[in-house]
C-alpha cells in the first residue's frame, strides 16, 4: 500500500459517501453541503491524477460559486424545512427495482470490461500550460463554440429573469384590436 | 462551416436589433431578412463542398458531407417558412421579440453542429445549444402559469438527460479512448467488445429517447408542447425535434452500425413503445395543440425506424421525414394559431367560414397521415423501405401500419370538425391575404413532396 | 397517350368543378362523363394487336414510373366506370344538390382515381390511386350521407386504410425482391413474387389480399359495407357498389393471382370457403332485410362471394366469367340502386313494408325493377345469366376437393337471392299500395339513364360476345 493508494481509497470513500449523503439526507441544506464535500473528494481525486488545474476549477466554480448559489436560494426561500413531499409505495418500489436493475447492468459491465488500471506515472496533460494548449489547438472548435452557449444562457437570465413592465396603452390597444 | 458562423452572427445582429429597433414588426422584419440570408449561406456552404469528398474541418471535429449540408438547408428552408408563417405571433408572445429571433438563430446553430459532428464533444455541446435556448422560449410567455411550468419541467427533465448522455459518453470514451466518432469504429471494431462500450451505447440510446421524445422517455412532451406557447411550440415539435433525430442517426449509423445486433432489439422495442403510446394516447385528448404534441410522439416512433434500419437510405428517410413532417406540422400550427379555441370543437364550421384555411388544414392532415400524394406518404414510405430493406424487423413494420391506421383517427376528428360539424369558429387574428398566400405555399410544397420528393433528396 | 385521357379528363374538370357556381357543376359533369365514355369505348372497341400502353419517368429513385396499360380486363372495368358515371350523372339531373361545385368535383375525382386503379400497371402508382379513389368518396359519404354517416364513413375509411396499409407494406417486401434494382413495374413484381419460396408467398398472400378483401368485401371483412351503403347518397353508392368492389376483384386478378401463385394455391380454398359461406350468410340475411338498400347492399355482398370464389378456383372459365360478371353484376347493380334511389324519392320511404302498388301507379318504373331485378338473379336471356354460368361451370371444374360442395352451396345461395329479390318485387310493385301514394312516373332523364341499363342488360343477355371477346385474352392467363 503506497501513499497514492491509500489516498485513492480515503477519497472515494468520502466521495461515496457524501455522495449517498446529498440523497439520503432530508435537510436540503446538508445536502447542498454533502454535495459540496463530495465535489472537495473529486477535487482531490484530480490532484491525484496530476491536473491541478481541473482541481482548483472544480473547487471554485462547483463548490465555490454553484453550491454557494445553491445554498442562498434554499435559505432564501426557506426551503430548510425537514419536509418531503411522501412518494406512494408503488413509486418507491418501482424505482427502487428500476434502480437496482440498472446498477447492475451497469457494475456487470464494468466487472467484465478489460478496465486497465490508470497510469498511475505522471501525465503532464493536466497542467495549466499544456492544458491551454490543447484546448486551444485540438479543442479550438468547441471551445469557442459554446460561447454560443453562453450566450443564449444570458439571454435566457434576461428574458425570463427581467420583470415585465406593464402593459403600455399601446400594446394594449392593440391587443385589443387583435381581439 | 459559413452557416455556424453566419447564424452566430446573425443571432448577434438580432441582439443589437433589440437595443436599437423599437418597432416590433421592423425587428420581424429584419429576422425574416436574416433568416432568407441564412438561407443563401447554407445553399452557398452546399454548392461549395465537394459532393464525394467531405471536408474535414478542425482537427475532425466537423465533417461537412453532402448530406449533412443538404439537411442544413432544408432546416433552414424550413425555419425561413417558420418564420414567414408565424413572424406576426411571435411578436405576440411577449416583449422581447429581438431576442427570440437571437434564441432561434442559435438554435440553428446547434443544429448545423449536430448534422456535421464528427466528435461527441461536439455532439454533446451541439444539444446543448439546441435544448438551452428552447428551454428559454418554453417559458417566454411569462403570465401564463403553463407555460412557466412547461420551461421549468423541459429544463429539469433535460438536464436530467444531458447527465445520462454524459455518463454514456464518458463510458464509451472509456472503451474506445475516442471521442472521434469515425475512429471509434476501428477501435470498437478491432479487439473483442467491451462491455463498457454497450452499456455506454444504451446511456446515449436514453438520453437521444428523451430528446426526440420516445416512449419511455416522453413524459415531459406532451406538458411541455402544450404549455408553451404555441408559436414556439410549431419550432420545437418540427425542426429541433427534426435535428436531435438526425445527431441520433449519426450517431449510430456511423459508430454503431456494426454493433448493431446488441441494440437494434432495445430500439425496437423502444419504438413499438413510441407508436403506441403516441398514437392512443392521441385519440383521447380533447385539445387539439394537446393532440398535435402526441402525434409529435408517434411521428417520432415513425422517425425511429430511420435510425433501426442502419443503412443508406434510412439517410433519405429522415431527411424526407424531417421536411414532411416540418413542414405540415408548421402549417397546422400556422392555422392553430388564428383560432380561439384550442380544442376540437374550435374547428367546428371552419370550411364555412374560411374555406382555405380548412382545405390547407385538410392537406396537412393528409399528409401526417400519410396519405398517398403528400410528403407524408413519402416519408413513411421512405422509413418502411429502410426497415423493410433491413429485413429482421416485418413485425414492427406491421405493427406501425396498424398505429399509422390509428393515427387517420384523430387527425380526421379534425377534418370532421372542420368539413361535418356546425358551428362559428373564433379567430383570434384576422387572417390577411399573406397569410393565406403563405399557406397556400406550404401546402404545395407539402404536394410537390410527395409527387416528386426526388427535388428533396439527395446523394449518401 | 390516349390512356391518360381517361384519368385526367374527369380529374381536372373534377378540380374545375369546385369553383362553379350553381347549375354549372351539373352540365360540366354530364360533359366530363360523356368525354370519358367515348375515350373508354374508343380504348375497348378498336382492336388493338397488343395491350396499349403509357409510360413516363415518375420517381426514378424508387423504381417506378408513371406507366399504364390497358388489356381486355382494364378496358372493361374502363368501359364500365364510364358507362356507370354517365348514368350517375343522367339520373342526378333532376335532382337539386347542395354545394354541387363540391358534389360533382368529388364525383369526378373518385372517377379519376378508380380509371388510375383499374389501369396502372406500377404497383406503387396502383397504390396511390387506390387511396385516391377512396378519399373524394369518403367526403361524399360525410357530407351529403344519411343521418349517421358520420361514424359510418370514418369506420369503412379506417377498414379500407389498415387493409390498404398492409397491401403497401407487401409491395415494398415485393419490389425490394424485384432482380436488379428496385422496380414496380408489374412485369417485375410478377417476377420478383412468382420466385419467391412458397413459404414467403403464404405470409405475403395475407398481407396484399386483406386489402382487397376489405374492399370486396369477403365474408369476415364485410362488416362496413352493409351500414355504408345504407348511409351514402345514391350516387355514392352506385359508385362503392358497382365500382369500388370491383377495384377488390380487380386487384385480385391483376396483383394477386399473377404475383404469388403459391401463396394463392395454399389459401385457395381457405379463400373458396370463406366466400361460400358469406354468400349464404349475406342470402340469409338478405331475406329478413325490410329496407331496400340494405337487403340490396347485402345481395352485393353474395355476388362478389361467388365472383371471389370463382377467381379461386383456378379455371379458365372461371376467370373468364369473373371478368364478364364484373361487367354485368356493375350494370345490374346500378340498376338497381337507381330504381331504390327512385322510390326512396316518391314515397319517402325504404322500408318495404310500407310500400305497395308501384305497378298500378308507376308501371313504366314498375318494368323497369322487374327487368333489372331479373337480371340480378341472372334469369336466362339476361347478362346475369351468362356470367354466372359461366362462374358455376368455373368452380365445377375447379380442382380442389370440394368443388362440387361448394358450388351446391354456392347455388343454394342464388336459390335465396331469387327468393329475396322476389320478395321485393312482390312487397313494392304489387300488393296494396301503402301509407304514402303520391307517384310521379319517370321523368325524361331517368327514362333515359333506365334504358342504358336495360338495353345492356337484354343485349348482353342475347349477344355477349363482344364482351367475351374483350376479355378473352386476359382471362386465359391468370390460369397457373
Amino acid at each position: 500500500m503506497e501513499l497514492y493508494d491509500i489516498l485513492f481509497w480515503v477519497l472515494s470513500a468520502i466521495a461515496v459517501s457524501c455522495a449517498l449523503g446529498v440523497i439520503l439526507s432530508r435537510n436540503p441544506v446538508n445536502s447542498v453541503l454533502f454535495l459540496i464535500l463530495t465535489f472537495f473528494a473529486i477535487s482531490g481525486h484530480y490532484v491525484l491524477m496530476n491536473a491541478q488545474f481541473l482541481a482548483i476549477v472544480n473547487i471554485i466554480v462547483y463548490a465555490g460559486a454553484i453550491m454557494v448559489l445553491f445554498l442562498f436560494v434554499i435559505m432564501l426561500m426557506n426551503l430548510n424545512a425537514d419536509v418531503e413531499p411522501q412518494k406512494g409505495q408503488l413509486v418507491q418500489l418501482a424505482g427502487v427495482i428500476s434502480g437496482g436493475i440498472l446498477f447492475l447492468v451497469v457494475l456487470a459491465s464494468i466487472k467484465t470490461a478489460k478496465a486497465e488500471i490508470m497510469d498511475k506515472t505522471s501525465t503532464d496533460i493536466g497542467l495549466i500550460s499544456n492544458l491551454g494548449k490543447v484546448l486551444f489547438k485540438e479543442y479550438v472548435l468547441p471551445f469557442e463554440i459554446s460561447s454560443v452557449l453562453f450566450l443564449s444562457a444570458m439571454i435566457g437570465a434576461i428574458v425570463i429573469g427581467k420583470k415585465e413592465e406593464v402593459k403600455t396603452s399601446a400594446t394594449a390597444k392593440m391587443e385589443h384590436v387583435s381581439e | 462551416m459559413k452557416a455556424i458562423i453566419a447564424t452566430t452572427v446573425f443571432g448577434v445582429i438580432m441582439m443589437f436589433a433589440g437595443l436599437w429597433v423599437n418597432d416590433k414588426k421592423s425587428i420581424a422584419g429584419l429576422a425574416t431578412f436574416l433568416f432568407a440570408a441564412l438561407l443563401g449561406v447554407t445553399i452557398w456552404d452546399l454548392t461549395t463542398t465537394s459532393v464525394n469528398s467531405p471536408k474535414s474541418l478542425f482537427n475532425d471535429m466537423l465533417r461537412s458531407e453532402h448530406y449533412s449540408l443538404w439537411f442544413n438547408t432544408i432546416m433552414t428552408g424550413c425555419s425561413l417558412l417558420y418564420v414567414l408563417l408565424m413572424g406576426k405571433e411571435v411578436q405576440k408572445v411577449g416583449k422581447y421579440v429581438s431576442e427570440y429571433f437571437a434564441l432561434i438563430f442559435f438554435i440553428l446553430c446547434g443544429l448545423y453542429l449536430l448534422s456535421m459532428y464528427n466528435n461527441l464533444l461536439m455532439m454533446f455541446i451541439g444539444i446543448e445549444i439546441l435544448s438551452i435556448p428552447q428551454y428559454i422560449l418554453a417559458g417566454s410567455d411569462k403570465r401564463n402559469l403553463k407555460s412557466s411550468e412547461a420551461s421549468l419541467k423541459y429544463f429539469l427533465m433535460g438536464a436530467f438527460s444531458t447527465g445520462i448522455l454524459l455518463m454514456g459518453i464518458t463510458l464509451l470514451y472509456g472503451a474506445a479512448r475516442t471521442f472521434n466518432i469515425t475512429e471509434m469504429v476501428t477501435l470498437m471494431h478491432s479487439d473483442a467488445l467491451n462491455p463498457l462500450a454497450l452499456a455506454g451505447i444504451l446511456f446515449i440510446m436514453i438520453a437521444f429517447s428523451f430528446k426526440v421524445s420516445a416512449a419511455p422517455m416522453h413524459m415531459w412532451t406532451p406538458d411541455v408542447y402544450d404549455g408553451s406557447p404555441t408559436v414556439f411550440t410549431a419550432f420545437m415539435a418540427t425542426v429541433v425535434k427534426s435535428a436531435a433525430f438526425f445527431a441520433f442517426l449519426r450517431l449510430f449509423q456511423v459508430s454503431f452500425n456494426s454493433l448493431s445486433e446488441h441494440w437494434v432489439m432495445v430500439l425496437a422495442i423502444i419504438t413499438a413503445a413510441t407508436l403506441l403510446v403516441g398514437n392512443v394516447t392521441a385519440v383521447f385528448q380533447q385539445s387539439v395543440k394537446r393532440m398535435l404534441a402526441y402525434s409529435s410522439i408517434a411521428q417520432a416512433g415513425f422517425m425511429l425506424f430511420a435510425v433501426l434500419a442502419v443503412n443508406a437510405v434510412a439517410w433519405q428517410g429522415i431527411i424526407i421525414y424531417a421536411v414532411a413532417y416540418s413542414v405540415a406540422t408548421i402549417g397546422i400550427f400556422a392555422v392553430l394559431v388564428k383560432l380561439k379555441d384550442y380544442t376540437y370543437d374550435g374547428f367546428n364550421g371552419l370550411a364555412q367560414r374560411e374555406p382555405l384555411l380548412a382545405f390547407v388544414t385538410t392537406i396537412f392532415l393528409f399528409s401526417l397521415a400519410g396519405i398517398p400524394l403528400t410528403g407524408g406518404f413519402m416519408a413513411k414510405y421512405y422509413v418502411l423501405l429502410a426497415v423493410v430493406q433491413q429485413g429482421q424487423l416485418m413485425w414492427l413494420v406491421i405493427f406501425a401500419l396498424l398505429m399509422a391506421a390509428i393515427s387517420v383517427y384523430y387527425y380526421f376528428r379534425v377534418i370532421i370538425a372542420m368539413y361535418f360539424k356546425a358551428g362559428t369558429p373564433e379567430i383570434s387574428s384576422p387572417v390577411t391575404g399573406g397569410d393565406k398566400f403563405m399557406l397556400v405555399v406550404t401546402c404545395a410544397l407539402v404536394i410537390l413532396l410527395g409527387v416528386l420528393p426526388q427535388l428533396f433528396l439527395t446523394k449518401v | 397517350m390516349i390512356l391518360i385521357l381517361l384519368i385526367l379528363i374527369p380529374f381536372l374538370t373534377g378540380i374545375i368543378s369546385f369553383t362553379t357556381k350553381g347549375d354549372g357543376a351539373k352540365s360540366l359533369g354530364l360533359l366530363s362523363s360523356m368525354l370519358t365514355l367515348a375515350v373508354a369505348a374508343y380504348v375497348s372497341g378498336a382492336n388493338f394487336a397488343a395491350p396499349i400502353t403509357f409510360t413516363k419517368p415518375w420517381i426514378p429513385i424508387l423504381g417506378t414510373q408513371f406507366s399504364l396499360m390497358a388489356d381486355g380486363m382494364s378496358s372493361m372495368l374502363c368501359l364500365l366506370t364510364g358507362i356507370v358515371s354517365l348514368v350517375v350523372m343522367i339520373m342526378n339531373v333532376n335532382k337539386p344538390v347542395e354545394r354541387a361545385g363540391a358534389f360533382y368535383g368529388f364525383l369526378l375525382l373518385s372517377q379519376a382515381g378508380l380509371m388510375g386503379v383499374f389501369l396502372a400497371s406500377d404497383a406503387l402508382l396502383f397504390y396511390v390511386f387506390w387511396e385516391l379513389a377512396l378519399i373524394p368518396v369518403y367526403f361524399l359519404c360525410s357530407q351529403w350521407g344519411g343521418e349517421k354517416r358520420i361514424p359510418v364513413t370514418f369506420k369503412f375509411f379506417i377498414y379500407t386504410f389498415v387493409g390498404s396499409l398492409m397491401m403497401l407494406a407487401g409491395l415494398i417486401y415485393l419490389s425490394l425482391q424485384t432482380p436488379g434494382v428496385t422496380s414496380y413495374s408489374w412485369n417485375d413484381i410478377v417476377r420478383a413474387g412468382t420466385s419467391l419460396p412458397a413459404d414467403q408467398q403464404m405470409w405475403l398472400f395475407w398481407l396484399i389480399f386483406i386489402a382487397f378483401a376489405i374492399k370486396m368485401p369477403v365474408f369476415p371483412f364485410h362488416t362496413w359495407q352493409p351500414d355504408t351503403y345504407e348511409q351514402s347518397p345514391t350516387p355514392v353508392t352506385i359508385i362503392l357498389s358497382a365500382l369500388m368492389v370491383k377495384m377488390g376483384l380487380f386487384a385480385v386478378l391483376r396483383w394477386l393471382i399473377p404475383v404469388l401463385p403459391a401463396g394463392v394455391a395454399y389459401w385457395s380454398e381457405t379463400v373458396v370457403i370463406l366466400s361460400v359461406v358469406g354468400i349464404v350468410y349475406a342470402s340469409c340475411i338478405a331475406i329478413v332485410q325490410t329496407d331496400i338498400k340494405r337487403l340490396i347492399a347485402y345481395s352485393s355482398i353474395a355476388h362478389m362471394g361467388l365472383m371471389c370464389a370463382a377467381a379461386f378456383t383456378n379455371s379458365a372459365v372461371g376467370m373468364h366469367g369473373i371478368m364478364v360478371q364484373m361487367f354485368n353484376h356493375g350494370i345490374n347493380i346500378t340498376g338497381m340502386w337507381v330504381i331504390v334511389s327512385m322510390i326512396e324519392q316518391r314515397y319517402g320511404t325504404r322500408d318495404m313494408t310500407k310500400l305497395g302498388g308501384m305497378a298500378s301507379a308507376a308501371p313504366a318504373m314498375a318494368i323497369a325493377l322487374v327487368i333489372i331485378s331479373l337480371a340480378n338473379i341472372a334469369l336466362p336471356l339476361t347478362n346475369g345469366f351468362v356470367g354466372e354460368f359461366m362462374l358455376f361451370n368455373g368452380i365445377f371444374r375447379a380442382d380442389t376437393a370440394g368443388h362440387i360442395l361448394i358450388m351446391v352451396v354456392a347455388g343454394l345461395g342464388i336459390i335465396l337471392g331469387a327468393v329475396y329479390t322476389l320478395n321485393m318485387i312482390q312487397r313494392t310493385a304489387y300488393g296494396d299500395a301503402g301509407s304514402a301514394v303520391v307517384v310521379k312516373d319517370l321523368s325524361v332523364n331517368e327514362y333515359l339513364g333506365l334504358a342504358i341499363i336495360i338495353s345492356l342488360i337484354l343485349f348482353l343477355g342475347v349477344y355477349p360476345k363482344p364482351l367475351l371477346d374483350l376479355t378473352a385474352g386476359v382471362a386465359g392467363m391468370m390460369v397457373r
